[in-house]
């Protein structure tokens, strides 16, 4: 049933053969993303925002606001409101936004019970928290109530995928494609969904139209779809072509944390760890998390800092660990630190196996796995990875957790096939130097 | 003519955002406003319900050019935004809002609601359109083109035969005219009218296309391109009243007077607009009807200071009339003014200049008018009131340029103003003379150079 509603203009699929049948594709989209980058306005400013000028979302707090001084009962506007403050906490990575929006949205339903805006937003506010099951129930609420929302399934695809369930995710983001053509977030939607599957490029074509969707006075939008750009450019091993887009991107929104942060790791992959260390002191000056401050430690070890590295990873420790039993936390960056430089493969397992219990997508798969691994259980930790692997997705770490899997599972030709694949991916990987190793080894014993 | 441009800037926003077109006849408007109304009484959440009525009221505004339905439209699109606003399907109803705001000449205001919807990310570009109109009359033409430029399918970019096309390309011309580039703006809308009629575009649109392109014509002095454009906008809707005050244009310009007062009586009786009043006041006074001319006075003035909105919409049609006709000279000005609160474009630089040009205030209105031809249009019409302000400042070679440049451009611009335009050449020829200096002094000027 559902393949009659995929439309001819743009259906997710997921691909089914190697990745380079679609390599042209790959190849016109390069053109265009180039094509469209050279056709932004120099300056942001001709369309009223620079640096120094108010962010998109403080100018839409500032409206809801404005209004709100006049017509206190007005329950939309709180709506406006707690939008605008979801937004203004991705802007500025300040998760306090995310309290003053709950009590906008609170101050929504106390005024008009029920609501429909209120109870999206509520919604919105929750994925935010990474509270996914809450948010995919009253999702399906909201698309029960209303189900042409274009946004509810949006909503639904993110949470769906989070937990794991790739299937009804896609399910909901067809629909957004479906009953929105073009709309600018179904193909971010789209985009996350086939990043997971492995179609970097298809993914890339998406953002690339949802760029051109993107109006250049939502400087943050622009911002933040250059740099989830970038990220996959990066997991394609392709570091030089991130450079750009994240240039772009931090030309366009000033000192974004999230490109900042993606430059850092540009950076790393070229061997400049000096200046990445830099980016990413630049980046946590203000509303540091857990996982910014891991990467920082990463940085300053890699620059030969050592001392500094221990310091950060113990203020990174120290923040994750507050975090282990809240919903937005830290447990994945802890699972690996823990089951490699801290060496306490015992902890990692036990936060991993919470995290697991949460949701099974590929990441939180990938370090249950690793955990079960490096406590010796490796057909369980085989069993996992194998999950991990069943959705698609490319990435070289992945691959190369799988390579070590296998190999100690005993499988070892599908553990060195592995291997191959993590270098062939990104032969520039934190984790290529050991899958080198690796191979080099298993070659030297069949001698 | 000059003072519909804006005006016009306004019905291909429509089309893309009404829905349902505008072929419809006047009383389909009605049946469709009373079954929304009935509609959303009886599902009063219902905000797609409340978003239609505005678009329907919207359409009934430009129907009867009655303003007060466009405040009907605001209440009905309030409710709809108050409903959902943030929302895809609220893209919509905010683009409507910003329809309203052009409508009633809210400029700042309509580019802002027009950047709402667009940052809803819908994968509707239409409300570029709109942002790119508003830009328009701002003045600010670069960025203008720029929203246009943005007026593609967001599933086929590259596809050239659809609404959208003739959207970005019919508002581009405009433009491209703007920019003093006509014959490549006359191409540009011949190219959109072919892909407005392949795409089957409402007949409204088809005539406004027309107009449009008349228009250009009729300022690049191609007269009879002007009226083949008219007459074929006519022949698909007969009651298109800018295509019958414009052929109305060119019959004074080819003095058929009589044929001239018909069309535009014919025109006011659809819509009545003080400009068409306007046109009517000189057509009577030229055929010598003081009395019928009088009346026309009466009713400009009855129509512009109708309501408050009416005296926002005709500040510049009654701050030109006022200068034309030399009445209310000082009120004039404060006109002009008011307008270029709300509008930085060509036009308005120019009635500012011609304004206070009549008031005697001639380096102000130099200042205005250099505004004016800053972007490069080629309008007689420009160029005329241009010419005029110089000649009174004493630069005898300006005003030589640019009278002569509108009498070359188009001999018939205006039904009084080309034989002014040639009254005053004449003049600067003889104060050439005059101040030539005699043959023998020439001579001993030449003898002494070094």
């Amino acid at each position: 049933m559902f393949s009659q509603l995929r439309s001819p203009w743009a259906t997710l699929f997921r691909p089914s053969g190697p990745a380079t049948v679609v390599a042209p594709t790959r190849f016109t989209m390069r053109i265009l993303i180039i094509g469209f980058l050279l056709s932004l306005p120099a300056t942001p400013a001709a369309w009223g925002a620079d640096g120094s000028s108010p962010s998109p979302a403080e100018l839409r707090i500032a409206a809801a606001q404005k209004v709100l001084q006049k017509q206190p009962d007005r329950y939309m506007a709180y709506n406006d409101l707690a939008t605008a403050l979801i937004r203004r906490a991705r802007e500025s990575g300040d998760r306090s936004y995310f309290q003053q929006a709950a009590a906008a949205v609170e101050n929504s339903l106390r005024l008009q019970p029920d609501n429909f805006e209120a109870a999206q937003a509520h919604v919105a506010l929750l994925l935010g928290e990474r509270k996914y099951s809450e948010a995919l129930a009253e999702a399906r609420a909201l698309n029960h109530r209303m189900p042409d929302a274009v946004l509810v399934w949006g909503y639904m695809a993110e949470a769906d995928a989070a937990l794991g369930d790739y299937d009804a995710a896609e399910q909901a983001a067809q629909w957004m494609m479906n009953l929105r053509p073009g709309n600018l977030p179904a193909f971010v939607c789209g985009a996350n969904l086939r990043e997971e599957w492995g179609d970097i490029d298809g993914a890339l074509d998406f953002l690339g139209r949802a760029l051109q969707q993107a109006p250049p006075f939502e400087t943050e939008e622009t911002a933040w779809i250059l740099t989830r750009m970038a990220q996959l450019e990066l997991e394609a091993g392709q570091p030089e072509k991130a450079l750009p887009l994240l240039q772009q991107a931090l030309k366009t929104f000033p000192d974004y944390y999230l490109s900042l942060e993606g430059l850092a790791k540009v950076r790393m992959a070229q061997h400049r760890y000096r200046e990445a260390v830099e980016l990413l002191e630049a980046r946590n000056r203000d509303f540091a998390t857990a996982q910014s401050r891991n990467l920082e430690a990463r940085a300053l070890l890699l620059a030969g800092r050592t001392a500094e590295a221990q310091q950060k990873y113990a203020d990174f420790e120290r923040a994750a660990r507050g975090q282990i039993e809240q919903f937005d936390n830290a447990n994945l960056d802890l699972v690996f630190y823990y089951a490699g430089p801290a060496r306490r493969p015992s902890e990692a397992l036990r936060i991993a196996r919470l995290e697991i219990e949460r949701r099974h997508d590929v990441r939180t798969l990938d370090a249950y796995a690793w955990a079960l691994y490096v406590n010796g259980q490796f057909d369980e930790a085989r069993r996992q990875i194998e999950k991990a692997l069943e959705v698609g997705t490319r990435d070289a770490e992945l691959y190369y957790h799988a390579g070590t899997i296998e190999a100690s599972a005993g499988a070892k030709s599908a553990g060195l096939r592995y291997f191959q694949q993590s270098l062939e991916l990104d032969p520039g990987s934190e984790t290529a130097d050991a899958a080198r190793s690796a191979l080099a080894q298993s070659g030297k014993r069949s001698e | 003519m000059n003072s519909f441009l804006p005006v016009r800037l306004l019905a291909p926003a429509v089309i893309l955002l009404t829905g349902f077109g505008m072929a419809l006849a006047q009383n389909a408007t009605d049946a469709n406003i009373r079954s929304l109304q009935l509609r959303v009484r009886m599902y009063p959440s219902d905000f797609k319900a409340y978003d239609q009525l505005g678009a329907a009221y919207i359409q009934k505004g430009r129907e009867t050019a009655d303003a007060s339905y466009y405040e009907l439209a605001k209440a009905a699109l309030d409710k709809s935004l108050d409903l959902a606003s943030s929302d895809l399907a609220a893209a919509s109803a905010k683009t409507h809002m910003a329809v309203v705001a052009m409508a009633e000449h809210q400029f700042e205001q309509a580019l802002s609601w027009a950047q709402e919807a667009l940052a809803l990310g819908s994968g509707d570009p239409s409300p570029w359109a709109i942002a790119g109109d508003a830009l328009t009359d701002l003045g600010e033409y670069d960025r203008a083109a720029e929203a246009y430029a943005r007026l593609c399918d967001p599933i086929q970019p590259e596809s050239e035969s659809t609404a959208l096309a003739y959207e970005r390309e019919s508002r581009v011309a405009y433009l491209r005219f703007l920019r003093g580039d006509a014959q490549g703006a006359i191409k540009l809308m011949r190219d959109a009218i072919a892909v407005a009629a392949t795409v089957h575009l409402p007949a409204e649109n088809l005539a406004w296309s027309d107009y449009q392109l008349g228009e250009i014509c009729f300022k690049s002095g191609d007269i009879p391109g002007a009226e083949q454009a008219y007459q074929a906008g006519l022949l698909i809707d007969p009651n298109s009243y800018r295509n019958l005050a414009a052929l109305g244009e060119v019959r004074t310009a080819q003095e058929r007077y009589p044929e001239a007062i018909a069309l535009y009586q014919k025109a006011l009786a659809v819509v009545p607009f003080p400009a068409f009043a306007a046109a009517l006041y000189d057509l009577d006074m030229q055929v010598g009807r003081p009395a019928d001319a009088r009346r026309q006075l009466e009713l400009i003035e009855f129509i512009a200071k109708l309501n408050p909105i009416n005296e926002r919409l005709f500040y510049r049609e009654l701050a030109l009339f006022y200068a034309d006709h030399g009445l209310k000279l000082e009120e004039s000005v404060g006109l002009a003014k008011r307008e270029l609160e709300v509008r930085h474009d060509v036009y308005t630089w120019d009635i500012l200049a011609w304004v206070l040009y009549k008031n005697g205030r001639i380096p102000e209105a130099r200042a205005a008018m250099e505004k004016a031809l800053a972007p490069g249009t080629a309008d007689a019409l420009l160029d005329f009131h241009a010419g005029m302000i110089e000649f009174q400042l004493g630069d005898l070679d300006g005003a030589k340029t640019l009278l002569g440049r509108a009498l070359a451009l188009n001999p018939h611009f205006h039904m009084v103003y080309p034989g002014q335009a040639r009254k005053a050449l004449t003049e600067l020829a003889t104060k050439a003379e005059e101040s030539r200096p005699p043959v023998a002094a020439v001579l001993e000027g030449v003898g002494r150079t070094p």
